[in-house]
């Protein structure tokens, strides 16, 4: 199947699950306060961009959520590679780490929270903490992975060219895991960006994360599906652009 | 008898199921079956995950007895949850704050007011750190409060009430276990808390400005509230009326023997005594007799709407209306109709 | 054979440990071959012999257990660009293009493009890759790719070739076309070669001498020089009545090898499989 055929039926899917949600909403087959139809929440969408939501603009509170996830997962990526690499290429090193690695990580991170309080307090750190961890966590299990999992036949090429200790995973193994490290990458974020809702809910008055509580609290499931939409649509766009970077930087992916 | 069940139980799976058609059709299905029978199957009571008085029925099976029927307990952490429940049909009755309460009646949510069994006196405190003593000392400083909660509108009564400047004071929104380690930390100025945590600030240098009683003579009341589905007190009357004297035995109860009960909770909360001993002296208790009249919700319906009450209730819509919690459009233009006054005659009848 | 040789094993023994299966298998025991400078000398044998094995050890990947190995003298020392090296699958780096691939060494190395860069384009014209040389890897047919890798290994003018089944995993005829450049290009370069195979009609046409190796534990079994003179064409060869006698009788010698009992591995299974089932003709 071609990729435009793919995405016209998924439009069609789309369009069509949306279509039905609404018939369900207007004749009441469905409580409205369960699921606001789709209509609802394009008003509330409106609404909330004009007039913002708890005295901040919409805008304001995704740019927010953004600001948190993308430094977080930029601070990840920069501590996670060099010591997924680590770990990968030095088995010792690798064999400290993985015990500690491997607990955290199927952690749930809410559990964390009190602890992150007490150490970072309240403040922007404990947010971006948290969002950090999980993202790193995965970071650094998949790198070390994607360097375990160099071909042998492709190492001995390097080294029979020349290429020993720095020089070999600089010029061999690095640029060799690189589609690997972007589905790593991909995975991250989207662990990372699921972890926003946790980490706005510490002391939080902003953010799509912290609306989709706040509004849970108040039963303003409007609020809340417009923040779900929002969150999906943000992260799938980010995965997008991530699909473009590896495009661009690791174009022989998944074709040798 | 089963017949409420099949109503009552899809509750969980609706949510699931949203957007999936066939769940629709089976959720409709399911509540056209639904009839009159005398008693339900289950009743499924929600109760606060905190020491309160009338949930000493809950451990020697009070309710199970005065209703007739098995009851099952539902806990909750607030009243943002407590929403949830009741619109997913996963509870029948609940006591909790007025606040979240007038969100959900906003909201549409399907349910009725019986009366008002608890009102805060000083359970809830504003508690700040030693050197700061007067309210306007407040302005410039930081203040927790637990997000959605009656504290949070007693906090906002209070700066209100007494003119501060709203601009000046950070309030950050802090579950109350996160506002103690945030206190301990120093990242916080002050706070409004409940019991038995402000006990636990005041024991770390604390200075108490303010108890929540004090804001009554402005007008301002924060309180628990009981509330039934609507569907359900259609349905099975009789068993609201029962449920409702049965809450009234346990305050009683606790009325003639607060060490006791307080002993009873403290081993079923596994809290320490003195906490919740406390707590449970710092509400007060109306009878749902006291209620009925000029004081609390006024006689009926006729006579209601100018009862503090319900006055507050409107209070409490106009603030999260103006705050953007709630759609000023959503606010329903009387609280009378929500209240369900014919059910509390027949339960406690003059 | 030149009086002195430029490769040298002598009585060469290598011993893998398996931890896990709590055996080791012997690979090679008592395996002595010499290679003169400027010869072309293929390893013949079953898959599963050891011979990627002594490959490994002249690479400097592997070390011997027991024996010698030497090259022009020294012993073997680490990985090095003055062994060339091309291997069955395509090694090349999917992240450089053609170009950056075949000048990897050379830039790694240090050395000035004035030096290389001629040289690349020497080996692009050679090679049959002009026009492809930004090509990505991914781009190019699996013969392509071998070309590639085959200009890679010999841009550095190493001491010697060494080729494990370069050209296994090609079809037929493309087989044959890279087996004709190889010897063309070889005319030029005179480079000692040592090409591993376990297709008899390959080795006949390619080598000045056919090394025949025992099924494991590997050693030299028989040493066959090919008569025919250079530049030779395959059509003429295989014509010759020489070549079929020759074929039958390494047929016969691979034969008899698997007709022997097996001592691939001690405390454990013999690993004679491979060898027993080779193909009756080839």
């Amino acid at each position: 199947m071609n990729a435009s055929r793919r995405f016209l039926i998924g439009l069609a899917a789309v369009a069509g699950v949306t279509l039905a949600w609404e018939i369900a909403g207007r004749t009441h087959l469905v409580e409205p306060l369960l699921l606001p139809p789709p209509s609802e929440i394009v008003t509330t969408a409106i609404d909330l961009a004009r007039d913002g939501y708890r005295g901040t603009a919409l805008w304001q509170h995704l740019a927010l959520s953004l600001a948190r996830a993308l430094g977080a997962f930029a601070a990840a990526t920069l501590v996670g590679v060099p010591l997924g690499l680590a770990m990968g290429a030095a088995p010792g090193f690798g064999a400290v780490l993985d015990p500690f690695v491997q607990f955290l990580r199927p952690l749930p991170k809410l559990a964390l929270i009190p602890l992150v309080i007490l150490w970072f307090g309240i403040g922007e750190t404990s947010k971006v903490l948290l969002i950090f961890i999980s993202a790193a966590l995965s970071i650094i299990v998949g790198t070390a992975a994607a360097v375990s999992t160099v071909q042998r036949q492709r190492i001995r090429a390097g080294r029979a060219l020349g290429a020993h200790g720095l020089a070999l995973f600089r010029y061999v193994i690095l640029p060799h895991i690189l589609p690997e490290l972007f589905v790593t990458l991909r995975l991250s974020f989207g662990i990372g960006w699921t972890t926003l809702i946790a980490a706005e809910m510490i002391a939080s008055d902003a953010g799509i994360g912290w609306m989709v509580v706040n509004a849970g609290s108040y039963l303003r499931t409007d609020v809340v599906m417009l923040g779900i939409v929002i969150l999906g649509g943000t992260g799938y766009a980010l995965d997008l652009a991530l699909v473009g970077l590896q495009r661009w930087a690791a174009p022989w992916s998944g074709r040798a | 008898m089963t017949t409420y069940i099949r109503a009552g139980r899809p509750g969980r799976r609706d949510v699931l199921r949203l957007g999936l058609g066939a769940g629709l059709l089976s959720l409709t299905a399911a509540r056209s079956r639904a009839q009159t029978t005398t008693k339900p199957d289950v009743v499924r009571i929600g109760y606060l995950t905190a020491a309160r008085a009338w949930v000493v029925g809950k451990s020697d099976g009070s309710f199970d007895k005065a209703l007739g029927v098995k009851v099952e307990w539902v806990p909750f952490p607030s009243g943002g949850p407590a929403l949830s429940l009741l619109a997913a049909k996963q509870i029948d009755f609940a006591i909790f704050g007025n606040t979240p309460i007038v969100a959900g009646l906003s909201r549409k949510l399907p349910i009725q007011i019986l009366g008002s069994p608890e009102i805060v006196a000083t359970s809830e405190r504003l508690v700040a750190k030693a050197g700061i003593t007067t309210l306007r000392d407040l302005e410039g400083k930081r203040i927790a409060v637990a997000p959605s909660s009656t504290m949070a509108f007693a906090l906002e009564a209070l700066i209100r009430i007494n003119k501060l400047d709203a601009s000046k004071i950070k309030r950050l929104p802090l579950s109350q276990p996160d506002t103690i380690a945030a206190w301990k930390r120093g990242d916080i100025d002050a706070t409004y808390i409940n019991g038995p945590f402000w006990a636990e600030l005041l024991a770390d240098g604390g200075q108490q400005l303010l108890v929540s009683e004090q804001l009554q003579p402005s007008g301002v009341f924060v309180w628990n509230s009981a509330v039934v589905r609507s569907e359900f007190a259609e349905q099975f009357p009789e068993t609201v009326v029962a449920w409702l004297q049965t809450v009234q035995a346990q305050f009683d109860r606790y009325r003639s023997d607060p060490e006791g009960v307080s002993r009873i909770l403290a081993k079923d909360f596994g809290a320490p005594f003195e906490a919740v001993r406390n707590t449970l002296s710092g509400l007060r208790y109306p009878t749902f007799q006291d209620q009925l009249g000029p004081k609390y919700w006024g006689d009926g319906p006729v006579a209601a709407k100018d009862a503090p009450l319900i006055k507050a209730l409107g209070d409490a819509a106009a603030f999260l209306a103006e705050t953007g919690e709630i759609k000023r459009d959503d606010v329903p233009a009387s609280f009378v109709p929500a209240v369900n006054y014919a059910l509390l005659r027949r339960a406690f009848p003059s | 054979m030149t009086t002195s040789p430029l490769i040298v094993l002598e009585n060469v023994e290598k011993r893998f440990e398996d931890r896990r299966a709590r055996r080791e298998t012997i690979a090679l025991d008592g395996l002595s071959l010499g290679v003169g400078e400027g010869e072309f000398v293929c390893l013949l044998g079953p898959s599963g012999c050891g011979k990627s094995t002594v490959l490994d050890l002249l690479a400097g990947f592997e070390h011997p257990t027991r024996g010698r190995v030497t090259i022009d003298g020294k012993p073997v020392g680490r990985p090095s660009p003055d062994r060339g090296i091309v291997f069955q699958e395509a090694t090349l780096f999917p992240w450089l293009s053609v170009i950056d691939n075949i000048t990897f060494a050379s830039r790694l190395a240090g050395r000035p493009a004035s030096e290389y860069r001629p040289r690349a384009q020497e080996l692009i014209e050679m090679m049959g890759l002009r026009g492809f040389e930004h090509y990505a890897v991914y781009e190019l047919s699996g013969g392509m790719r071998q070309r590639a890798a085959i200009a890679r290994a010999w841009i550095s003018q190493p001491l010697l070739l060494l080729m494990d089944e370069p050209f296994g995993a090609l079809d037929a005829q493309t087989r044959l076309a890279m087996q004709e450049l190889l010897l063309a290009a070889r005319e030029q370069r005179r480079s000692t070669v040592l090409f591993v195979t376990h297709d008899i009609e390959e080795a006949l046409f390619l080598s000045d001498r056919i090394a025949v190796m025992s099924g494991r534990p590997g050693r030299i079994v028989e040493e066959i020089i090919v008569p025919y003179p250079r530049p030779r064409a395959y059509q003429e060869i295989v014509a010759m009545p020489s070549f079929g006698e020759l074929k039958r009788s390494i047929l016969a010698t691979l034969r008899e090898q698997a007709a022997r009992p097996q001592h691939a591995t001690t405390g454990s299974l013999p690993h004679g499989d491979d060898l027993r089932s080779y193909p009756r003709s080839h």
